[in-house]
This record gives C-alpha cells, sequence and structure tokens, in this order.
C-alpha cells in the first residue's frame, strides 16, 4: 500500500510517503519554500516524495490528512460565538482564510494535487498518537499528545496495545498547555509557535519565584488535569495571547528583541516548571489508566526536552519513545498510519529508528554549484576513511565545519545530515557558534554523543540509553562537564542525540573524533542561520558558508575551503 | 469558492449544534458574494442599489 | 478601473462580514446561551471517553 501524509494550513506543512509499512520520504515544505515554518499547502513536499521513488500521484493508494477541517472550523466559529462581540478583527481575517483554501483541502488535494482515490481525514490528536505509538517499538504502551489544539482537543490519554490505538480521556479547548506556554512565550517577547524552545533555554538562568502568580493563571487537580483562567488570556478574541490582567499580574511584557532582564529569566523559569509539574501529574494518572511502563508522547509540548529529560525520575514511565518530528509535521506522518492500519485491517508494525527521509543530492551536483564560487577551494575525497579523518582532525582544532551529507532530516532538529558542529568544549565554542547563527547568547547547544558512552557523561535511565531525535535534555555528570563545556547549559544539563551505527558516516565521524580526541561527543546545531529554515540544497549551505566565519564545508564527499 | 459552499452546507448538515445555523446561513450569503465577484461583470457592492 | 471595482468590492463584502457578525453570530450567541452546559467530574476536568474505540469516520472531514 502506498500511502502519503499531509499536514497544512496552521505551521510546519509537510508530506510523507510510506510503502509497505515502510516510511520511504518525509519532508516538510519550508525546506523548499524557505519560508520557517511554512504553512502553505505542501506542493513541493509532495512532488519531492513522488520523485524520490519515480512515482506519480496516480500511483498513491490513499492520502491520509492530519485533522478534520470542518470541525475545525466549528470549533473556530464556536469560539467566535463565546466571545462575542469582541472578537471581530479575528473573524474578519479568517473567513476569508477559511473559505479561500483552509475549508477546501479535499478540493485542493483532488484538483490541484491530482488525486483521485481514497482521502482519509485523520483527527488531529488521533494523527499524534498514531505517529508516536505506530513509529514506536512498544506492543503496548501509554500515549500522552499534549499541544496548542487540533479541532478542539488539546491534550490526550491514550492506549495503545497489539496495534490498537483507544482513546482514555480528553481535555478541549480553550484549556491548554500548548497555548499557555505559547502565551508566555509572547509575553517574553518571542514569537509564537516558533521560539517556545528559546522559553525553554531562558529557565535555566532563572528561579521560579512566580509559580504562585501562575497558579491563579490555571486550576489543576491532582489527576492533572487543568482548567486555564480565561480571564487573563485573550488569545481567543484577539491577536494578542494575553490580556491586561495577565500584565497586571506578572507585569509589563518584555518588547521583542529588547533587554532580557532577570525577571524574564525567572518568569520563564516559572512557567517551565509549572508545565513540568502538570505533565508529569498528567503522566501519573496516564499510568494509573494503563499500567504499563512504555510510553509515547506526540504533539508540541512534546518537543520541550528540558521537561522529557525529567520524565524517568519523576515518573513511573520507564521506557520514553518521542518521535523526533513531535509537533504538526510529524502529523503528517501519523495520519498515514493509521490510515495504512485502516485501509489494511491488520497490525501497522512500522518502527521509525531513523529519519533521515529528506532529499539529498550528488557530489556532482554540489560540484556544479561550487563551480559558480570562484572565491572557494575544494577538494575531493574517493575515500570515506580519508574524508572522516580530516573532517576529525579539524574538529579536533577547534575548527567549525558546516556538515551537508545524505539525506536530509525530518523534524525540527538536525540529525548529523544538516548540521554545523564543533568540539564540545572549551566555552568560547558556544560563543564563536552562536555569532554564526546570529542567535542570542542565553541560547544553548546540543550534542551529539556516541551511544555506547552516553552513561559516562550523563547520568541517564539506563547504560546504552537510546535517545536518537534529540528531544531530551539530560544531566551532565559532574567530573565531565569541563570535557563539553560548550554545551553544558546554565542548569547542568544538555539536550543530546545518541548515535549509533544507524548513523552512518555521522557515527563514524565522531568515532574517529573520539579516537583523537577521547571525547566521544561533539557540538551539533542545524545548519542554518538565524530566521532561515534548515539548509535543503548545496547552494543554501554554501551561502550560509560563505557568509559566515565556518571554517570547513562538507558537502558529501567535498570538502571546501574559502581562498 | 464553489467547493466552500460545499463543505459549509455539509458542516451544517454534520454539526449537530444548533447555533451553527444561522452563521453558516450568513457565511453562505458572503461565500455568495464573493463567487459572484469573481465571476460576474458586475461589481458586487452595486447588487444593493439594483 | 477594474482595481477600482476590485477594492470596492473587497470593501463591501468586508461591510458585509461585519453585518454577518453582528447579526449572524449574535443569533448564534443567543441560541448557544440556551445550550446544555458539559459535564464535568467535580474532581477532575478530564473528559473520559465513554466508548473507548476511535469512531469509524476517517474519511469525513468533519
Amino acid at each position: 500500500m502506498k500511502i502519503l501524509g499531509v499536514s497544512s494550513f496552521y505551521h510546519d506543512s509537510a508530506a510523507a510517503l510510506f510503502i509497505d509499512g515502510k516510511l520511504i520520504s518525509a519532508i516538510e515544505e519550508e525546506r523548499f519554500s524557505r519560508v520557517k515554518h511554512d504553512n502553505q499547502f505542501p506542493f513541493k513536499a509532495i512532488q519531492y516524495c513522488l520523485d524520490s521513488v519515480g512515482l506519480t500521484i496516480d500511483d498513491i493508494d490513499a492520502v491520509a490528512y492530519y485533522e478534520k477541517p470542518l470541525r475545525k472550523f466549528e470549533r473556530l466559529l464556536e469560539t467566535f460565538v463565546e466571545t462575542y462581540p469582541f472578537a471581530l478583527k479575528p473573524f474578519l481575517q479568517a473567513i476569508p482564510d477559511w473559505l479561500g483554501q483552509k475549508i477546501n483541502v479535499e478540493d485542493i488535494i483532488r484538483k490541484n494535487v491530482g488525486f483521485t482515490k481514497r482521502i482519509y481525514f485523520v483527527s488531529h490528536h488521533l494523527s499524534h498518537a498514531s505517529a508516536a505509538y505506530y513509529s514506536s517499538l512498544f506492543k503496548t504502551a501509554a500515549i500522552l499528545t499534549i499541544d496548542g489544539v487540533g479541532e478542539y482537543q488539546t491534550t490526550g490519554l491514550w492506549k495503545g496495545d497489539g496495534g490498537t490505538l483507544s482513546p482514555l480521556a480528553r481535555i478541549d479547548f480553550p484549556h491548554s498547555i500548548g497555548l499557555l506556554y505559547s502565551t508566555f512565550t509572547a509575553y517574553l517577547g518571542f514569537k509564537v509557535n516558533e521560539d517556545e524552545y528559546k522559553v525553554m533555554g531562558l529557565s535555566a538562568y532563572g528561579s521560579p519565584e512566580y509559580v504562585e502568580d501562575i497558579y491563579h493563571l490555571i486550576r489543576v487537580k491532582p489527576d492533572g488535569s487543568f482548567r486555564l483562567n480565561m480571564e487573563y488570556f485573550s488569545f481567543r478574541e484577539g491577536f494578542r495571547m494575553f490580556n491586561d490582567k495577565f500584565i497586571s499580574l506578572l507585569g509589563q511584557p518584555r518588547i521583542p528583541g529588547g533587554k532580557i532582564e532577570q525577571r524574564h529569566k525567572d518568569i520563564a523559569a516559572s512557567i517551565q516548571k509549572v508545565v513540568e509539574e502538570l505533565l508529569f501529574a498528567m503522566l501519573h494518572h496516564l499510568f494509573s489508566l494503563t499500567h504499563t511502563t512504555n510510553l509515547c508522547m506526540s504533539g508540541g509540548v512534546a518537543l520541550n526536552a528540558l521537561a522529557n529529560g525529567k520524565i524517568y525520575t519523576r515518573t513511573p514511565f520507564k521506557h520514553v519513545h518521542i518521535l523526533g518530528a513531535a509537533g504538526d509535521s510529524g502529523a503528517a506522518l501519523g495520519a498515514a498510519l493509521y490510515g495504512m492500519r485502516h485501509g489494511q485491517k491488520k497490525e501497522v508494525n512500522a518502527p521509525i529508528t531513523s529519519l533521515y527521509t529528506g532529499s539529498s543530492y550528488s557530489n556532482e551536483s554540489a560540484e556544479s554549484v561550487l563551480k559558480t564560487y570562484p572565491g572557494l577551494r575544494y577538494r575531493i575525497y574517493d575515500a570515506e576513511q580519508d574524508l572522516i579523518q580530516e573532517v576529525a582532525a579539524l574538529l579536533s582544532k577547534g575548527k567549525i565545519v558546516g556538515w551537508f551529507w545524505g539525506k536530509t532530516e525530518f523534524g525540527p532538529r538536525a540529525l548529523g545530515a544538516r548540521s554545523i558542529l564543533s568540539k564540545p568544549s572549551p566555552r568560547i565554542m558556544k560563543d564563536n557558534m552562536n555569532k554564526i547563527k546570529r542567535r542570542e547568547e542565553f541560547r544553548p547547544f546540543a550534542g551529539s554523543i556516541l551511544q555506547e558512552h552516553v552513561h559516562e557523561y550523563f547520568y541517564t535511565p539506563e547504560k546504552k540509553y537510546y535517545s536518537p531525535f534529540m528531544n531530551v535534555c539530560l544531566v551532565v555528570r559532574e567530573k565531565k562537564r569541563n570535557e563539553l563545556a560548550a554545551i553544558v547549559h546554565a542548569d547542568n544539563t544538555c539536550r543530546i542525540q545518541t548515535v549509533n551505527i544507524d548513523n552512518g558516516r555521522y557515527y563514524r565521524l565522531i568515532k574517529e573524533y573520539y579516537r583523537l580526541t577521547g571525547v566521544p561527543c561533539i557540538l551539533n546545531t542545524s545548519f542554518n542561520v538565524m530566521g532561515e529554515p534548515i539548509v535543503e540544497h548545496p547552494r543554501q549551505a554554501i551561502e550560509d558558508f560563505v557568509h559566515s566565519r565556518m571554517d570547513i564545508l562538507v558537502l558529501n564527499n567535498l570538502v571546501v575551503t574559502k581562498r | 469558492m464553489f467547493s466552500s459552499l460545499k463543505q459549509l452546507i455539509s458542516l451544517a448538515g454534520k454539526s449537530k449544534k444548533m447555533w451553527m445555523i444561522p452563521i453558516i446561513l450568513f457565511i453562505v450569503i458572503v461565500a455568495l458574494l464573493i463567487i459572484s465577484a469573481q465571476i460576474s461583470p458586475l461589481p458586487v457592492f452595486l447588487y444593493p442599489i439594483l | 478601473m477594474i482595481a477600482l471595482f476590485k477594492r470596492l468590492n473587497a470593501w463591501f463584502i468586508s461591510f458585509v462580514l461585519i453585518g454577518v457578525y453582528g447579526i449572524g453570530v449574535g443569533l448564534a450567541r443567543l441560541i448557544y446561551m440556551f445550550s446544555a452546559p458539559k459535564e464535568t467530574k467535580k474532581d477532575s476536568y478530564w473528559v473520559y471517553e465513554t466508548k473507548r474505540r476511535i469512531p469509524d469516520d476517517v474519511f469525513s472531514a468533519y
């Protein structure tokens, strides 16, 4: 069965193609359109998925869409009714937008994409639950889906057993942890649906002194269920997420781009703490309903790596699977997985251990672009071993390497296919890297570590801890903090990716680096500069290389330097 | 836009919420106006005068 | 001329939309106010699924 999963019209539009239960290709539209978090219908991503295996749309058996647009529209109208007469401006903006395209998903798929067979409309949280459960190795698992909002649902408790998903409990809009966190993102002067991880990073520099104030905004029960106190929020009736009452409680919001004060850091720390407490209470309740120590999580809030790293110590769950693309791009994948199960009427066994599913380019195509840059010189390595030895040596000498290899990753994290790499110490490497990426200096960097050594450097729940998607922060062991000085955050945690033989050349690079230096870990950040999506084409990588202080660029087998 | 109309009517039929009906009816009017503006040689703002 | 008509059309449709909001959404609000409130347990805000089965309406956009 060939099934195409699609997400669009909110953020992170994407397409994913499965053939006979195997994930063949998946990519976000932003990589082609170069619009960060592009929410337009993913025509280019769909075309890429088909082209990658030489298919046409007529070869596809089914398309699965990641939500039910009519139900979402109904919720939108219900919100306008509930907030009448205060939501005129959002109404005037939303209605033409919805009538123009968002309500017409079926039409777009049939007429613009040219697909004539069956279309699945999988509800949003079911798409998330499917993405999490069917991509895991678990036969039985508890599943938590948690995001801003789907059609109505913002939070879902599920059980997966023998390939069947069962919904257990839910919380509906407007009561949403995702929207709560986003409100604080906006309040702290950052972009909603883009910069939530900045709040997470900032929290390490503050102390949670506003927790009591935040509990005015939210009522929580011991079982982790909650209600937002809507007297403080205005995301239903306006374009600003918080209102004057919110400001009276917590003070003036930070102006975007303005100075970050200690108060902002403390507020970030406070909301992070509240969300963690809520999450753990929910997970305890989920455990009581399911009695399994296997957990899958999905939805935008599941990208909160800091909270994820504490699940092992703060909840009964011992085995946790969070797909790297836990947000809406991953929901495209989840919709396809659910459609596959429904279409085949049998157990879907589609564990996903690799997210290298996107576009790739040959040495020849990279070289043809390089030739248009006279200011660059390059060398082609025929033997991978020679290339790896050269690059590892450069890394050990403190060089910053743009690494463009193989198929691009699916999801928000760079996992060693489109990465900028450096050694993980000394601390100055962090500052140098932040200058290249044009990021705020409080932002931490993540690390990629050989799986066989992860327990030596981090406090892990088990010896050969497996976390391939860089969505968990763990505490760094005291004796190793100097060795990883550039990636240890202010709270002594680090977001990590465990790397093993499945990571191919990237694994072999780190192995060689380890052989040279005795340190099995490198700094890994995404290959992009501020405001742009991760690079997709060699030309974008070259442009970033040329206009930055990166020392070396590696394009597959080509090592590029500036003259 | 015709497909928008179809979707709106589908929503009105499937939704069990009574309050949807007046909104859908009025939005259908807006949808018809937009369709008309796209295909009619006559500007829609003249309709009330006519 | 066509550009002017298009702009006037857009203004007119916006004006109608305001009217739709005022009257249509207003009427809906009246009906909504008489709808039955959702029942939830006092000790929990979870809405428990009564049928622990996913409805088989996967081909519907609703």
